[in-house]
């Protein structure tokens, strides 16, 4: 397969506002959730009603861009009929894709819906191309978002073997967990993030100062403690301090953000579809400046040139630094 | 109260079988052929899953006494089952995943690859699988699933409605009910994180800690336990007062996952606690005496956080 | 292309609001919340349809701190009165009048304001993070809120407050500009131009005052009349 000669942006949209921030900033696709527990942004105020998405819809096609939604939690046995709503309603208002996780949910997409365009939500964790074969020959899925785990020559294999296009993340938080069989933030606070689509509920987060310094729980567990001016991440398990063998240290991960911006060409080289901008719950402030930044470096990219270095957005990453994260190794 | 009538008798499920869950440990090879020896010789369980499951560099250490290990598990009358890597990614991994799926024992299907390259073979359907509904229970039963470990994360409840839609769907279901909770599979290596090593260069680290490296909050609580590229619960999970009510739900399989500790004597209790022959605290009790260290959890058995014990 | 009204000044802003006194404040703060309401139905609908909770926002570069009343119906947003007996707020925000308001505009990413710990939120965050979440949904312009109430004075105002953000902090679609210019915003003081534009501010506040009475006192009429 030769490497496309554009690459596509896709952009988080957390509200109706996001959505056309992203649009005007550039974005050729946008993805969203509906206001319950069948995305896995879960967050009160977050979202989109039924009537908000097919809004979103109209905006994004009479501009000539394409909207996704995300449906990409696991539903709970005896509770399917939220989640086969979102699929019937997302088909409904002629969304260009619905994004799923569940095997029994791309199972029902498939047969209920056979016309509709299946993407596989990262949530899915096929990290190699026998998964990935496995969705496309059963459900016919059309696009792959690859996991976080895997770093650029892995990505290229992957795009080679898999005849479906690709989807990688290029900004945004990163977490070094297999995404979708993480239960850390349920072990702390009960709710989950596979099945009702939060993780690090903010309800279970409190911040307490202490002296100069900031403590941030979750579930009523210590997950980190903040002196004055050092970087803040999101207080999700995977992001906290423990000590192991009488040394604190961010022990899974750093507070730290993924960018991808100064590695475009080798991801072009790679032969992936679409760069996936993580951010949901992000506001409409930061869908501007990320989508504006990356439509800058592909927009040069694609007339040949070297993208210009991009950063600027080092501020709007969690905690204020970036990372390659597993492009680089993939964490060797 | 309605009385069981002699067809209801007749139907009534067999007792719920006892298994050992594949070792998540690195421990060395002695140590391990000699764990599944005493296991083959002593413990009375029905099935012993075999197989690395975290970190495929630890594989090879173990080969040379896999035959001897099946044969000693088979001559005991156990059923054994082949357990597989959870999270695949390089050549050599889905290479692996090929052999163990043509392999003639029953496989445990821990990856949507292996599924893939099983093809129509029967198979158990592993923990890091998610099957959370009725939708994926059918969809396995179709694909030729013989039975359904089940996430960690599920109450009772969760676990019961499950089971009802596995018995019609003629699919088995497995609990895990003794040892720590999975709780994430990643790239990165854990062990080699907190030693400073990098992955490649890991020097088995993690062979140092049998059980898990406990990791702590910033205030001193132990909360996770570390092992390599693992993440599982401090606590142990000792689901023992749940045993009934979802072995009468239909569950068909209880789960113990093997530990650093007596796992024969373990073995013993909870088949006294499935077969009604020991109450759940007198169990409780015992197992506090084996383990004095051991802090145990139930939380997710209760739809609570997973880290906590309902009492 | 639309025209866009100014970013609301932050100098400007901060020298206003540290001027006035508590009094008129609040009446200034009641108008620009009618006017608000006004235009902008949905949001405060939205505001009013979530988990009723007290919040208290702490401007640290204020001398006053104000109540938000959320959920339960109502929404509104009050000068705390510091001899006043009031309940322990639900959560706590605190950060720069200048990071506030460019959070409120849509201008500034809140989680990047958290990140660098230019905010700091305390108490329950789940309220916090429904309240981020509602104003995020809507585009909203503090200029023309706060204009609008000005009356005779909008025009002047706005152009006043052209000239502040050409001079101030030129943060649209420049974040590494805002975000240093945040840092360093006390030094705006020490700018003569500013000072000399916050000193007149100060002489026309009387006015203002009085514009604010008349207005304050036509809207309480048409309201009791509707």
């Amino acid at each position: 397969m030769s490497a496309p000669v554009y690459l596509e942006l896709v952009s988080p949209a957390g509200t109706p506002a996001a959505l056309v921030a992203a649009i005007d900033a550039g974005a050729d696709t946008v993805y969203c959730g509906f206001r319950d527990c069948t995305n896995a942004r879960n967050y009160p105020g977050l979202n989109f009603d039924v009537d908000e998405m097919a809004e979103g819809v109209a905006y994004a096609h009479a501009r000539g861009r394409k909207l996704l939604a995300a449906i990409n939690t696991f539903p709970r046995a005896d509770d399917m009929a939220p989640w086969h709503k979102a699929v019937d309603n997302a088909a409904a208002i002629g969304v260009d894709a619905v994004i799923l996780a569940d095997i029994g949910l791309l199972d029902y997409a498939h047969r209920r819906h056979p016309s509709l365009r299946l993407h596989l939500s990262v949530q899915a964790a096929a990290s190699n191309p026998m998964s990935i074969a496995f969705y496309r020959e059963n459900f016919g899925v059309r696009r792959v978002v690859l996991p976080r785990v895997l770093s650029v020559d892995e990505v290229a294999d992957v795009v080679k073997a898999i005849g479906i296009e690709t989807e990688v993340f290029a900004f945004g938080s990163v977490g070094s967990m297999s995404e979708g069989r993480c239960f850390l933030s349920s072990y702390m606070t009960g709710l989950s993030p596979t099945s009702e689509g939060v993780c690090a509920p903010a309800s279970h987060v409190t911040y307490v100062e202490d002296g100069d310094k900031i403590v941030s729980c979750l579930g009523g567990v210590t997950l980190n403690c903040f002196a004055k001016g050092e970087p803040a991440a999101y207080p999700t398990p995977c992001k906290g301090r423990y000590v192991t063998e009488g040394r604190a240290s961010y022990l899974f991960e750093e507070p730290i953000g993924l960018n991808v911006a100064n590695i475009l060409p080798q991801l072009k080289a790679a032969g992936v579809t679409a760069l996936k901008i993580e951010g949901r719950q992000r506001s409409r402030a930061y869908v501007t400046q990320v989508v504006s930044g990356f439509r800058k470096q592909l927009d040069a990219l694609a007339r040949g040139e070297t993208p210009p270095p991009a950063d600027d957005l080092k501020l709007v990453a969690e905690g204020g630094r970036e990372t390659f994260g597993a492009y680089g190794k993939g964490w060797r | 109260m309605t009385k069981t009538t002699p067809a209801a008798k007749k139907t009534k499920a067999a007792k719920p079988r006892l298994t050992l869950g594949p070792l998540f440990f690195h421990w060395s090879p002695e140590k391990r052929r000699d764990f599944y020896f005493r296991i083959a010789d002593e413990a009375d369980v029905d099935c012993v899953y075999l197989g690395e499951v975290v970190c495929s560099k630890r594989e090879p250490f173990f080969a040379p006494h896999h035959d001897a290990v099946l044969e000693r598990l088979r001559a005991s009358g156990k059923e054994v089952v082949l357990s597989t890597l959870a999270l695949v990614t390089t050549h050599r991994e889905m290479d692996a995943i090929r052999d163990s799926a043509t392999d003639d024992l029953l496989v445990e299907a821990n990856d949507v690859s292996c599924l893939q390259a099983l093809d129509g073979k029967p198979f158990v359907v592993g923990p890091f699988i998610n099957v959370f509904n009725e939708g994926a229970v059918n969809y396995m039963a179709a694909k030729g699933a013989v039975r359904v470990v089940l996430p960690v994360e599920l109450s009772t409840d969760g676990v019961g409605l499950l089971a009802g839609y596995a018995n019609k769907a003629k699919l088995g279901t497995e609990v895990h009910v003794f040892g720590r909770q999975p709780l994430s599979v990643s790239m990165r290596c854990y062990h080699a994180r907190a030693r400073g090593l990098h992955k490649d260069s890991c020097q088995f680290s993690c062979e140092t800690d049998p059980d898990g490296l406990t990791a702590s909050t910033l205030v001193d609580k132990p909360i996770l336990a570390i092992n390599g590229t693992q993440t599982l619960s401090h606590g142990y999970a000792a689901l023992l007062r749940e045993i009934p009510v979802m072995a009468k739900s239909g569950v068909t399989h209880f789960r113990l996952s093997p530990h650093d500790t007596d796992m024969v004597k373990i073995a013993a209790l909870y088949r006294r606690v499935i077969g009604g022959t020991m109450g759940a605290d007198d169990a409780l009790a015992e197992l506090t005496n084996l383990m004095p260290e051991a802090r145990f959890i139930n939380g997710y058995a209760h739809g609570k956080e997973g880290m906590v014990w309902v009492a | 292309m639309k025209h866009e009204s100014p970013a609301l000044p932050v100098p400007l802003a901060r020298a206003v609001m540290r001027a006035m006194p508590p009094a008129a404040l609040e009446r200034a703060l009641a108008v620009v919340l009618r006017r608000m309401k006004s235009r902008r139905p949905r949001l405060f609908r939205n505001l009013a349809a979530l988990k009723p909770a007290v919040v208290h926002v702490e401007p640290s570069d204020l001398p006053h701190r104000f109540v938000l009343t959320i959920g339960g119906g109502e929404a509104r947003l009050d000068l705390l009165d510091p001899a006043a007996a009031t309940a322990k707020p639900a959560a706590l925000i605190r950060g720069a009048l200048g990071a506030l308001i460019n959070m409120l505009e849509g201008r500034i990413d809140g989680d990047t304001l958290f990140f660098s710990r230019d905010l700091l939120i305390s108490g329950d965050t789940a309220v916090i993070v429904a309240l981020r979440n509602t104003l995020d949904r809507e585009a909203i312009n503090l200029t023309d809120d706060a204009l609008s109430f000005l009356g005779p004075l909008a025009g002047p105002a706005a152009r006043v407050m052209e000239v502040m953000n050409r001079v101030g902090a030129r943060t649209r679609a420049d974040l590494a500009t805002f975000h240093d210019a945040l840092h360093a915003a006390p030094t705006y003081a020490a700018d003569r131009h500013l000072a000399d534009e916050c000193a007149r501010l100060r002489a026309e506040l009387e006015a203002v005052k009085t514009s604010l009475a008349k207005q304050d006192a036509r809207q309480r009429r048409s309201g009791a009349a509707a």
